[in-house]
């Protein structure tokens, strides 16, 4: 599975996108993985103080508000984008 | 009334006179100013059938109350016309600080009608209105003919003004401000130039003054608590740290990117245009608008290669898509060539971009060969993109055919070349695949000036998220209740002629607070704000009803009917745009014609 940052995310990571071993995770689960990977800034800028989803994530483009929300589940040939709340015009 | 300057300049160029007339409170009130007001001022006193290329038409530049005052993000103004590109209403925005000059030297509204009999310029010192010769500026690029026109004027002036494109009345014209910002769209600059009306500078030394001077700064502050909260609009946030074209890569991996010519909707190499790669390469410095705290503005500048010293602002997303994906182009640093030639010739980047990408996929199907275009004009190819860019402009060799947009191209290609046109009412698209964003589709459909995210920016909610989630995909009555209550907001914002940017921090109840303070109408409610919204949508309805428009024009082009999406998130889906179009119609009030009905007219105060 590819998991893709955008924006703010790449310096957090350092990282444009990695490779994450999948088996028929859920999406929290691999949150779990990158929190581990990537350590507390990572993890901190995932959920706001109410425990809401702070950033938005995509399954192969879709959102996972759409699918399953955190259950949302991925495979090892997904695609997995998160990047903070932005805007544009 | 405070808030108001209480002043519209009329200015008739037959006879190079200009009066000045008081502003009504009730119009101000009903449409606010900006985009309201220039579409009642279109609608109370043009006929219908006029040449928007004629004497007769009317071109309006105008202000609204929040302009020039410590509210924030307000700098902008609004042009409003009827458009060569559409033959209907155009309202088309700028920011920067002309807006804010404007309201300064007394003014709430230009109103110009007539022709000038050679070039000319309007320099407004306060009371102080003069007729400048501008032959020798005609002809010379938007850089040069600005500091010159500053010279002649004031060194603190702020100067609007056509490139050669308007002076060559193109379709695609923009009309520019303080070098770099423009109010690009529905060509509105050949408006201009067809007036002989090179520019408008000017400078004021008053103030607009406040009713409630507490109240309105103790909104203020909430307002900026607002700003600071917001992921999207605070200081190191979305906006601050990488402009719009961040959006490039989250709209590509949403499947929704056009890409050549919107045959698809996911481009490989999104990545290399992006936001993220603009600010570790090329990008200079931060820019804002008058009393912005966002400072979404880019300064970029290209410091080796081929198009070293390429330098300027405002490369946003819609430029960096119009040049990048449209044409198959990679390259940053072309775009940013494109971005630079288009403000200094005066072409709006979005109908500009999307005309070259049209040509090149008429190649691609040998519609057009390279013996006819003159160039090699194929995707990807970013030299021959830039030499296109300079023949529109100039309406050399083929250039001139993509000069007034893709349907006026295609009318006289033939050859079933209409349908590669991916343009509304004649205007073109921009950012954004309606097969994969079901309200945006129905909103390019139904907007009043054509094919325009900002008429109801419906991405917001539809990709980002904000301020309520709704899913693309879903065109029941909830999205269309959405995409109404999108466009009516921001018809009311257009017409406060304040930055939409704001939206992504506060809402109704704030807009209608700073106006309840500043201008003093102690009762105004955000429901009121919001029907003047909706009111200035109706009567641009009405009047593009009286040039002959109907539900024939509220569509989108046949790609997206019946092209299902080849890949990505979208893949195999069309826009479901006509059942999404008979509950628009009904919510709205409107008749199967899509035209406000006696019913809602009597409601909104309109007269018919």
């Amino acid at each position: 599975m590819i998991v893709r940052f955008f924006a703010h995310l790449r310096e957090i990571t350092g990282v444009k996108e990695t490779l994450l071993s999948c088996h028929d995770n859920a999406i929290k689960d691999v949150l779990d993985d990158l929190s581990q990977l990537f350590g507390e800034s990572f993890k901190k800028i995932l959920f706001n103080d109410k425990g809401d989803l702070y950033v938005r994530i995509l399954i192969n483009g879709r959102n996972i508000d759409y699918l399953d929300g955190l259950n949302s589940m991925v495979t090892g040939d997904d695609i997995v984008v998160i990047f903070p709340p932005v805007a544009g015009g | 009334m405070k808030g108001y300057m209480g002043k519209i300049l009329r200015i008739d160029l037959n006879r190079e006179n200009a009066t000045k007339e008081k502003l009504n409170e009730k119009l101000a009130r009903n449409y606010l100013g900006g985009r309201g007001l220039g579409a009642k001022i279109l609608y109370d006193e043009m006929h219908p059938g006029v040449d928007p290329l004629s004497p007769d038409n009317i071109i309006v530049f105008a202000v609204g109350p929040l302009t020039g005052t410590r509210t924030p993000c307000s700098g902008r103004h609004v042009v409003v016309s009827k458009s060569p590109a559409t033959g209907g209403i155009a309202f088309t925005s700028s920011g920067g600080t002309w807006g804010s000059e404007l309201k300064k030297a007394g003014y709430d509204a230009i109103i110009v009608k007539g022709k000038s009999k050679k070039p000319t310029y309007l320099w407004i010192n306060d009371e102080s209105i003069r007729f400048m010769d501008a032959g020798k500026q005609w002809g010379k690029k938007i850089s040069q003919s600005d500091d010159e026109i500053i010279s002649q004027t004031d060194q603190s002036a702020k100067v609007l003004q056509i490139g050669i494109a308007g002076e060559k009345k193109s379709s695609n014209a923009a009309i520019l401000n303080e070098k770099y910002r423009a109010a690009g769209r529905c060509g509105l600059g050949a408006v201009m130039g067809a007036k002989n009306l090179k520019a408008i500078a000017v400078k004021g030394t008053g103030n607009p003054e406040a009713s409630d001077s507490i109240g309105l700064s103790k909104t203020i502050d909430r307002v900026m608590k607002m700003i600071s909260a917001s992921p999207v609009t605070k200081e190191e946030g979305g906006l601050n740290s990488y402009g719009t074209a961040v959006l490039t890569n989250i709209i590509n991996a949403s499947g929704i990117y056009p890409t050549r010519n919107f045959q698809t909707g996911t481009f490989a190499d999104a990545d290399k245009i992006s936001g993220e790669q603009m600010s570790k390469t090329i990008l200079k410095e931060k820019k804002a608008c008058f009393e912005c705290p966002i400072e979404c503005g880019r300064w970029v500048k290209v410091e080796k290669g081929k198009y070293a010293g390429t330098e300027g602002e405002s490369l946003e997303y819609e430029t960096s898509w119009a040049f990048g994906g449209q044409c198959g182009v990679n390259d940053l640093e072309a775009i940013a060539r494109a971005n630079f030639l288009c403000n200094e010739y005066g072409l709006d980047t979005i109908s500009t971009g999307s005309s070259i990408g049209f040509a090149m996929e008429l190649m691609e199907r040998d519609i057009l060969t390279k013996e006819k275009v003159g160039i090699d004009l194929r995707f990807g190819n970013h030299e021959a993109m830039l030499e296109m860019i300079e023949r529109i402009a100039k309406r050399e060799g083929f250039g001139n055919m993509l000069a007034d947009g893709t349907r006026a191209a295609a009318k006289k290609i033939g050859k079933g070349s209409m349908y590669y046109t991916m343009q509304v009412k004649g205007l073109e698209l921009p950012a954004y695949d309606p097969r994969g964003v079901f309200g945006l589709g129905l909103n390019y459909a139904t907007g009043n000036r054509g094919a325009c995210h900002v008429t109801g920016y419906t991405i917001a909610a539809e990709i980002l998220g904000a301020p309520v989630k709704a899913d693309p995909f879903d065109s029941g009555e909830g999205k269309v209740d959405l995409t109404i209550l999108f466009q009516n907001l921001t018809a009311a914002v257009d017409s406060s002629s304040n930055c939409l940017f704001l939206t992504f921090a506060i809402g109704a109840a704030e807009y209608a607070d700073m106006i309840k303070y500043l201008v003093g109408w102690k009762d105004y409610t955000p429901e009121e704000f919001v029907k003047a919204g909706e009111r200035t949508f109706a009567i641009e309805r009405l009047f593009n009803k009286r040039e002959g428009f109907g539900r024939k024009d509220d569509q989108l082009p046949e790609r997206f009917l019946k092209e299902p999406m080849p890949e990505g998130a979208p893949k195999g889906k069309v826009h479901p745009l006509n059942s999404m179009l008979d509950i628009y119609y009904r919510k709205r009030g409107y008749d199967e014609e899509g035209h406000p009905t006696a019913e809602k007219i009597k409601e909104l105060g309109l007269s018919g």
